[in-house]
This record gives C-alpha cells, structure tokens and sequence, in this order.
C-alpha cells in the first residue's frame, strides 16, 4: 500500500545516504523538528535482531547477510515513524511495527536488484493470534501485502494495492517462523503484477500463494 | 463428598444418563454433545455472564457516525433478530467447552494472547469494530473504525489493516452460520481509501455452502453508502469442535477433592500403605510432551498425539490393574494416596498445559470409605 512505499522511499533514502556516507537524520530535519528537540534523532531501525528473535529467524538473518555481502541483496531497513507530509504532531505510526519486541510482527526484508524478488523472514507473536494456537488469516494477509508492496515499490516508486489474493493451504503456527517470498510477473503500463509464497524455514511445507496487482500512482492525481 | 462432586462435575459437562454406578463420573465424549446447530453456536459463543471485558461497546473514541448506526443496530437486536457479538481478548474466550481437534493442538509456552484484531487496547488507537450478526439471513454488520496506529499512506488506514478487519469479520460470520473455521481464500479488492477515524460499514453475507467449504462475500462501504472502499470473497473450511473435558477436571479438583475433604494422612497410615505411587508415576507419563514453539508439520503434532494417546492407554491399563479389588464394603483407603498425588498432577498438568490440555482418559475414583458407625445410633435389638 501506500504507507509501505512512502516506508520504502524512505528506506531507499536511508540506503542512498549510507553509501554517500550521510547519516538519516542529518537529512530529515522534520523528524528532529517533530520531537521539539535540538539533539539529531537517529531513528530505530526495526529489521534488526532482537532479544525475542527465535533461533531460525537469527540464522535465516545471517545466511542473508552474507548473501548481502557480495552486493546482490540490500537487507531494508524499518522505522517506525514516516516522514510526515504535514508538519504535524501524529500519533500514527507504521502499522506493523506498532508492538513490543517479540509480540507482534518480527520482520526483516531483503531485496534483489537482479531477480526483481523480495523475501521477507517473519515472526509472528502471541498478539497476532486467530484461531488459538495459529496465527490470524488477516496477520498473514498484512505480511503479504508488506512484502508485495516493497516488491512493488522499489522499481515502480508510489505504489497502492489494487487486489489481493491470497489462498492459504495450510495454517502457520503462533511463533513460529516463515519465509514470504515475492516476485514481480510482469508489468503493464502503470499496472504492476506479482506473486508471493509463504514457506517454513526449510522450504518443505507451504502456508499459502498469494497474488497482487498494484498500480502505480499517478503524481498529479490526489489520493480521494 | 464424591456426590457433591459428582453434581459438580456433572453440571459442565451436560452430557445424558449417568452410566453405571452413582460414583462413577461420566466418561468424556469426543463428539460434539451439543450438536452443530446454530443456535448453540450463538449461546455459548455469546456468553454474557461473564468476568471477560467485552471489547464492542461504545467508549469515547466512537465517532457519532459510529454511535448512531451502533444504536440503530441495538434497537434492531430486539425486534429484528440481530444478535450484538461480544469481543473478548482471546479467541478462546469465544469457545469455552469447546477446542480444536486433538491432530491441530499446538503447544506454545506463550500464554498471554490475544486476538490479532484486540491487540492495541488503548481506546480509538487501533481497531475500534462492532460485529452485529443475523442467525437466520446468515448475514452480519460490522461497524469499523480504524485508529492512528493502524495507518498506512499518511491519514488513511493500512490496506492490512482492512483485510485483518475483514478477515475477522468473515471467521466470525463463517463460524456461526456453518462452523467454518479455517480462513481457505482471501480476495481483495480495494477500490478506495479509508480515512483514519472514520466509519467503514462492513456488510458480510454467506453465499453457499458446497463440499465443506462456506464462500462469504462482503463489502466494505462508508455511513451514507456512497463511496466503496474494499470488496472482498473467501471461503472457509468447515471443522467441528470438540467437546473439552478438562473444564470438569478442574472443576471437580476444586469443589469436591480438596485435601481437607479427604481423610487425613493419619487415617492412611492407620490403615497400611498403598500401592498409589506406580499409579501416580504412569499418570506422569502419560502426560503428553509439549512441543515449544517453532515451525511443525500436523503429521509431526498427529504422530506426537498419536504416541501420547498409547501412553495414556498404558496408563489407564496400569491404573485399572493396580485398583485393589476389596471385598463388598471395605474401605479402599489404599488407593487414597495415589489419588491425591493424581489431583496435584492433574491440577499442575492443567496449569501447564493452560493453552491446549490433553485429553485425558476417563476418571474413575475409587469407592468411598464407608461411614463409621457412630455411637447411640446403634438401636439395641429388642424393647
């Protein structure tokens, strides 16, 4: 959706400014601005490991950097707060990093350039509970919608989320880990068509497919 | 004593005639006592006494286009046949009695829960929502109104929010009008944005029912019906629920086998020792491994139950075979030992197992002392 692309400029910003060597906040003002403060804010990145990280998702993490390392993937980075269009005191932040460590969403994001591919390690903690024991269809239908739309949003910019169908083959277990993996079909004119699958960890079993079209928006146009 | 615990255990339980004895406790019915109709669906998932804070009543955070259509839809439920449904923390709350079949039971060590869509507690900051339900047109309303936390383009609600949201809705809708649990296909369509803050009418209907599967359609539109936000289809497997026995465990733990209620240790001694303790250590066995977390196939869970119902076989056969057979009328304190060290088992197992408890084999306590006859009451034979 939208708010995952204005995430994903941000983060884009936040990967162009590494490699010019600046740092986040010295380039975003507004944010020092918000929190009426002099100090420069560094924001926490939230796609890093943490105490409630499980031993898969700390493992599947650092196979990825190494992957990293050669220059073919870039890990993502997630902040909680975006940069406010207004200047404004909001108390909205991103959706899914709304929780305490470990008891909702547990995520990190890499991107390959070449593959046109996401693949996003997922958590899912105790708060994201449907049917008890599991995790909620609509938890796994915002991690997909996640993964798709920064699939979507790294080449095609301000993206939003046309359709989303999801079928779910088998039900994912609370806590445990999965891997969504997103790639881009092809695309049409201002229409963006991707696909998605929810895997365990050592890829033997899979949670569900899903498909999405995004459309790209159009700048001149308004939101409503 | 085992009377009082027998009403006790008897009243949860809502099961028929009592077979055999009158100290023998009914024996736990895998099948659904109930049945699948709706109208049991409605009762037990609607409970309104209860201790559980219901999360779909108004509060300060209710815009008035939320509140004026909740008010009409309260008339509603008094003549029109709308049902108001209660929003507890947990999906379990919504079940009580009832759990999953023994081959989808996962163990996890995280106790504290909640549903995903009553997570955020602070009121008006995530999801505000309201489901009114129709038994007989199979349809339901829900009232929604997104919070700051659930943004997604700056000022309008995030589209996983909406499909959570909607997703919730259909699971609701789809349990009690077929007893579909499991969420089959979710299809989206979003066509506008949601403003923070503001109403979005959901309206939820159940198409048809075809090979075990419901398919649900729903959409999503604001107060005055102008402007379509999502429309959406899923579908649903059927699955029924089962009875959950442990509830009258517990309960007969806590009304009739108190340790005070049972005679004293002198009294055991007194009468010799019991062979209890190979009963208690084959119940500690047959208590069925947890399995922690992580990712798990259901044949792994169904191979684990599997294994842990041979073991509870095992130990019932133990059980039955170390009862001591008295003769008519002798106290079978022997076996009172034991007993008590079952109850602490089953009462740890109970709390240790609070998500997923293992079906346990029926409970047969043993014949209860005879009252001693006490003196004067003895009429002298004769004038």
């Amino acid at each position: 959706m939208l708010r995952s692309c204005t995430a994903a400029l941000r983060t884009l910003r936040a990967l162009r400014g590494r490699r010019e060597g600046a740092s986040p906040a010295a380039r975003d003002p507004v944010l020092a601005r918000r929190w009426f403060s002099t100090e420069k804010v560094i924001p926490k990145d939230y796609a890093l490991p943490n105490s409630s990280w499980s031993k898969d998702l700390r493992l599947l993490f650092d196979q990825f950097m190494k992957k990293c390392e050669d220059g073919s993937w870039e890990r993502l980075p997630s902040y909680k707060n975006p940069k406010l269009v207004k200047e404004q005191l909001s108390q909205a932040q991103l959706f899914t990093r709304g929780y305490e460590d470990g008891l909702g969403f547990e995520y990190v994001i890499f991107y390959n350039d070449d593959e046109k591919r996401t693949v996003c390690l997922f958590q899912g903690g105790p708060y994201l509970q449907g049917v008890p024991g599991f995790l909620h269809g609509g938890a796994i239908a915002t991690m997909i919608d996640a993964t798709v739309g920064m699939c979507a949003a790294i080449p095609g910019g301000i993206v939003m989320t046309a359709n989303l169908n999801i079928n779910f083959k088998r039900p994912i277990p609370l806590c445990s880990v999965v891997v969504i993996n997103s790639q881009l079909d092809k695309i049409e004119g201002r229409k963006f068509f991707l696909s998605c699958t929810v895997r365990s960890v050592d890829e033997k079993i899979l949670y569900s497919e899903a498909t999405g079209l995004f459309i790209k928006l159009d700048p001149e146009k308004s939101l409503i | 004593m085992m009377r009082r615990g027998l009403q006790v255990a008897a009243r949860p339980s809502h099961h028929g005639a009592l077979p055999g004895g009158p100290y023998i406790l009914p024996t736990f019915i895998p099948a659904s006592a109930f049945g699948s109709s709706m109208d049991s669906l409605v009762s037990r998932f609607c409970q309104e006494k209860t201790d559980l804070k219901n999360y779909a009543l108004p509060n300060a955070s209710w815009c008035p286009d939320m509140l004026n259509l909740y008010h009409k839809f309260l008339e509603k439920t008094k003549a029109d046949g709308w049902i108001r449904l209660p929003s507890f923390k947990s999906n379990r709350n919504h079940i009580q009695g009832l759990k999953l079949p023994l081959v989808l039971t996962v163990s996890s060590d995280k106790s504290d829960c909640h549903i995903f869509t009553r997570c955020i507690e602070t009121e008006g900051q995530g999801y505000e929502y309201v489901i009114f339900f129709h038994p007989s047109k199979k349809k339901s309303v829900c009232l929604f109104q997104p919070g700051p936390y659930l943004e997604g383009p700056p000022g309008f609600a995030h589209g996983g929010s909406l499909a959570a949201m909607i997703d919730e809705t259909f699971s609701k809708t789809a349990y009690l009008a077929g007893e579909g649990l499991f969420t089959h296909n979710l299809n989206i369509r979003f066509k506008n944005l949601i403003r923070m803050g503001s109403l979005a009418v959901l309206n939820v209907g159940m198409e048809k029912v075809e090979d075990q599967k419901l398919y649900i359609s729903c959409v999503a539109q604001s107060t005055d019906q102008q402007t379509i936000y999502t429309k959406a289809s899923g579908t649903f497997f059927q699955l029924q629920l089962e009875e959950d026995s442990s509830q009258y465990y517990t309960l007969c733990l806590q009304e009739s086998l108190l340790p005070t209620a049972l005679p004293t240790w002198e009294t055991l001694q007194s009468s010799g020792g019991c062979p209890g303790n190979s009963q208690a250590e084959s119940r500690n066995l047959a208590l069925p491994e947890v399995r922690r977390g992580g990712a798990g196939s259901s044949s792994q869970v169904c191979s684990e139950s599997a294994s842990g119902l041979e073991r509870l076989g095992k130990a019932k056969e133990a059980r039955e075979e170390a009862v001591p057979a008295g003769a008519m009328g002798e106290p079978v304190y022997s076996d009172v030992r034991g007993l008590i060290r079952k109850c602490y088992c089953l009462a740890l197992g109970s709390l240790y197992f609070s998500l997923d408890p293992p079906t346990l084999p029926p409970f047969v306590p043993p014949h209860p002392p005879p009252t001693p006859l006490k003196q004067g009451l003895v009429h002298p034979v004769g004038p």
